[in-house]
């Protein structure tokens, strides 16, 4: 009896959960579809309802930030289309459609900081780490290893020498792209977990030390891509590209 | 009785002066205002060697004494007379009304003490007007007997009103101007000149216009007034040119220049009747001119274009660029000039709109403006230093400069070329960073502005809770699984790696060692005299060490087969004869045992030195 009655909560809550998850899945193929039929129909402000609330059912791709970017930019949000630009930028770090769009918004950027140069071998590494996005450099990583297990393979089995030689060089160095390419993934999944970054969302004054009352150093404008690197209660302690160092209110910026 | 009287005075007064010959007299001016320089003169016909001044109470003494001397020689019906006159000037100044005496002064001659007379002078409160004071110039011999006599300078006062007056026609100053009607802009040459029929000799004070209601520019005049004849009015005149001004005006409407004040001082021939008309006597006099006003109409200009910044004359405008082609963050310097005639002062800082992807400095303003009859005449220039801080082909537009035309009345508008400017990411970049940007100073924004790929992206590939999938533990199962796989692998074919290891790889390395051991070992049968044994064991050597160091598996092994690795290994054909022929010898005697020492020795010389040859240079080789 008790049994029966057991089965019968539990088949009855699978059941729910089934109907759940199947509404839920809808629910956010139709959110997907208005936002898409809206984008279309250039009615950006209901597309924006529609992409915010996908995201804010803690989904995410390159796809759908760069879409939001785009209505927060035709709507001449500034601050919240770079915002969604990096954050698509994080995702996919080599995709052409996002970097020509937020490189177009940071044009409308009131003040433009001076790059500080880069050191070559970190220009280098950068342009190779975004080559794919993490999750295809973690893809290529596996690949590379088991390419990598098979030369070792036929190093160790092969009874000719020739093959026993290309298998041994070939098998070093598909494990070394495998190391590297591990190297890239975490780098860049790193990067998009940790949210260093942020972007300005108000044009605000930046304090010399995490205070009201201290000297003012310089203002950042609306849409400024700014380095967290450290933090005390509501302030941040940013770096520009420039290399300038300051305190901000936390409620100033937004992490990417 | 009047006869006598005047004879007893004749006698009397030739009588004082030749008493002792010592003459000394003060005299002053009888009034004098508060704060008022006035002189006071001492004269004494003969050096003193010492001069005091006397009690002078209530007075200042600004200056003095200043000693000036006179010599005049006369001779009256063979009567020699000399006379010498040195005159001590003081200058004093009173501070407060009242009557002050300055008593007479000691003057020390060959050590005897001589004292002048006293003079009184009230101080009131006005000053003394120029224009009836009249200061003596000329040395008047008579003058000081007067004074001894008791008439003082009280007749002076008297001269006055006989004094030819000075007409408006004798002496007048005038402003002169170019022209009375004017646009708003342009400039008027003003002119400041004086005329006189009289004899001018000097200004006490000039009384410029204040040009309140226009910019006002001096032109250089010489510091010296020449008088030069000129012709006004069909009568000649002395003309002096005092200021000479460029005038632009501020505001249009109705203006007036105000008058000019001059005070002159004119010297006259006095014109009385008494005694002293005998001589040649002058006085100068003091005597204001004014200048009429003069209304100026400045017309407004027709309706200007937005553009148009005040600038009316004739301007040309010129633009220099320093570099067009740049690499990022390398200065280029922009130079704007306006060169022309004109209202320079109403030119300002042309407007320039730079895009944001430059840096620009305060423009460095120059101007060399010279102010000549012709108005002023000159360049403005401005120059900017422009950082361009992003790649890319710039296209500023052209600069334009609007100005009211003088000549034609007309508004003109130049501009310049299109200020271009390409901006290279570094050397090697020859498509400056691809982007090209076209701005036009008329309108603020861009013409064509790179818009955002608006994509719809249908296909969003949403991702619930995002991980990377480096970090997820499928990740690392996936990467593990194949390893794990390979190493059970390992471990269970383990044997046969081994196998494959000492098989190929050590017996190629080994091969050397191997057949020396073999070799040492026929050496050991070869000295025991075992033939059989020796050749076997040679035979051996050779075709082991042939199997392993080429790699030729012992069933595939014949000579022809060694002979063909051995070649493509590039080795010596002597070599490789010399070692077939040793085998071939080895196998023929193993088979026939009648044999002799010494070719036991030789085939092992052979083989040993054969082998070694082949170790080094299969070593070699590789």
């Amino acid at each position: 009896m008790m049994n029966l009655k057991y089965i019968k909560i539990s088949a009855f809550l699978f059941f729910n959960l089934l109907i759940s998850i199947n509404i839920w899945a809808i629910d956010i193929n139709q959110l997907e579809d208005s936002a898409s039929f809206y984008y279309n129909k250039a009615d950006y402000t209901h597309a924006l309802v529609f992409y915010d609330s996908i995201i804010s059912e803690n989904y995410s791709s390159t796809e759908l930030f760069l879409n939001t970017g785009n209505c927060h930019y035709q709507l001449g949000d500034l601050a919240n289309a770079i915002f969604y630009y990096e954050k698509s930028l994080k995702l996919d770090p080599n995709n052409d459609n996002i970097k020509h769009n937020l490189s177009i918004a940071n044009k409308k950027v009131e003040c433009k900081t001076e790059q500080l140069p880069i050191a070559f071998y970190k220009r280098w590494f950068n342009s190779v780490i975004s080559i794919m996005s993490s999750d295809n450099w973690a893809i290529f990583s596996i690949i590379s290893f088991v390419i990598s297990l098979i030369f070792a393979g036929l190093y160790l089995f092969s009874t000719n020498i020739n093959l026993r030689k290309t298998g041994f060089s070939l098998g070093l160095i598909t494990l070394v792209f495998t190391v590297l390419s591990i190297i890239f993934s975490v780098n860049l999944s790193k990067r998009i977990v940790s949210n260093n970054f942020a972007i300005v969302f108000e044009k605000c004054l930046v304090k010399s030390s995490p205070n009201e009352e201290s000297n003012n150093l310089f203002e950042v404008p609306v849409g400024l891509k700014v380095e967290i690197v450290d933090s005390l209660d509501l302030w941040y302690n940013i770096s520009l590209s420039d290399g300038k160092q300051g305190w901000i209110i936390a409620k100033n910026i937004k992490r990417i | 009785m009047r006869k006598f009287v005047l004879i007893s005075i004749v006698l009397f007064t030739s009588l004082f002066c030749f008493a002792d010959g010592i003459k000394f007299t003060a005299k002053s001016t009888s009034k004098a205002g508060v704060g008022q320089n006035f002189q006071v003169q001492f004269t004494i016909n003969q050096k003193p060697s010492e001069i005091n001044l006397g009690n002078y109470s209530g007075l200042k003494l600004i200056n003095g004494p200043s000693i000036s001397s006179s010599q005049n020689i006369s001779i009256v019906n063979g009567n020699y007379t000399q006379e010498n006159n040195y005159t001590y000037t003081y200058i004093f100044q009173a501070s407060q009304t009242g009557t002050y005496t300055i008593e007479g002064a000691t003057a020390k001659i060959n050590n005897e003490a001589y004292t002048s007379n006293s003079v009184n002078i009230t101080i009131q409160s006005e000053p003394v007007q120029s224009n009836n004071r009249r200061n003596t110039n000329s040395y008047d011999p008579w003058a000081d007997f007067y004074n001894m006599m008791g008439y003082g300078n009280n007749n002076n006062n008297n001269n006055n009103a006989q004094a030819k007056e000075i007409t408006a026609d004798d002496l007048f100053v005038r402003i002169y101007v170019d022209k009375t009607n004017l646009y708003k802009g342009e400039h008027i040459i003003a002119t400041v000149k004086i005329y006189t029929k009289v004899d001018l000799i000097g200004f006490e004070d000039i009384k410029l216009p204040q040009f309140d209601d226009f910019y006002a520019e001096e032109i250089e005049t010489p510091d010296r007034i020449n008088l030069v004849r000129e012709n006004f009015n069909n009568q000649v005149y002395n003309v002096g040119l005092i200021k000479k001004y460029i005038l632009s005006p501020r505001v249009s409407g109705k203006l007036t220049i105000e008058p000019c004040e001059i005070v002159c001082q004119v010297r006259q021939p006095a014109q009385n009747g008494n005694m002293r008309s005998f001589f040649t006597y002058y006085e100068s006099e003091s005597k204001t001119v004014k200048s009429p006003e003069i209304e100026i109409n400045v017309k407004q200009l027709p309706q200007a274009p937005n553009s148009f910044c005040g600038a009316v004359g004739k301007f040309k405008l010129n633009l220099e660029q320093s570099e067009d082609t740049v690499l990022v963050n390398d200065a280029i310097s922009i130079k704007l000039s306006i060169s022309g005639n004109g209202n320079f002062n109403m030119i300002e800082t042309p407007s320039i709109t730079w895009p944001k992807e430059f840096e620009i400095y305060e423009p460095v303003a120059q101007q060399n403006i010279n102010s000549d009859a012709s108005g002023l005449n000159g360049t403005k220039t401005w120059e900017y230093t422009i950082i361009p801080r992003y790649p890319g082909i710039f296209d500023l537009g052209s600069i334009g400069f609007t100005y009211f035309d003088t000549s034609t009345k007309q508004y003109k508008t130049t501009n310049t070329q299109n200020i271009k400017i390409a901006v290279k990411k570094d050397e090697n970049d020859i498509n400056f960073g691809e982007n090209s940007y076209n701005y036009s100073q008329k309108n603020l924004d861009y013409i064509s502005e790179d818009d955002i790929r608006f994509i719809n992206l249908k296909n969003l590939n949403l991702r619930k809770n995002y991980v990377p999938f480096i970090n997820s533990n499928l990740y690392i199962s996936i990467l593990l699984f194949p390893l794990l796989l390979f190493i059970i692998l390992v471990i269970v074919l383990r044997k046969r790696i081994k196998e494959n290891a000492d098989l190929v790889l050590v017996k190629q390395r080994k091969a050397g060692k191997t057949s020396q051991k073999r070799l040492k070992k026929a050496r050991k049968f070869m000295v025991s005299n075992k033939d059989y044994e020796f050749y076997k064991e040679i035979i051996t050597a050779l075709w082991g060490y042939c199997s392993d160091k080429l790699e030729i598996q012992i069933a595939d092994l014949t000579k022809d087969k060694i002979s063909e690795t051995l070649h493509a290994k590039g080795l010596d054909t002597i070599v490789i004869n010399r070692l077939l022929e040793i085998i071939d010898k080895c196998e023929y005697a193993h088979f026939s045992p009648e044999n002799e020492e010494t070719q036991l020795e030789y085939i092992y010389n052979e083989a040993t030195t054969i082998i070694e040859t082949l170790e080094q240079t299969i070593k070699y080789k590789k």
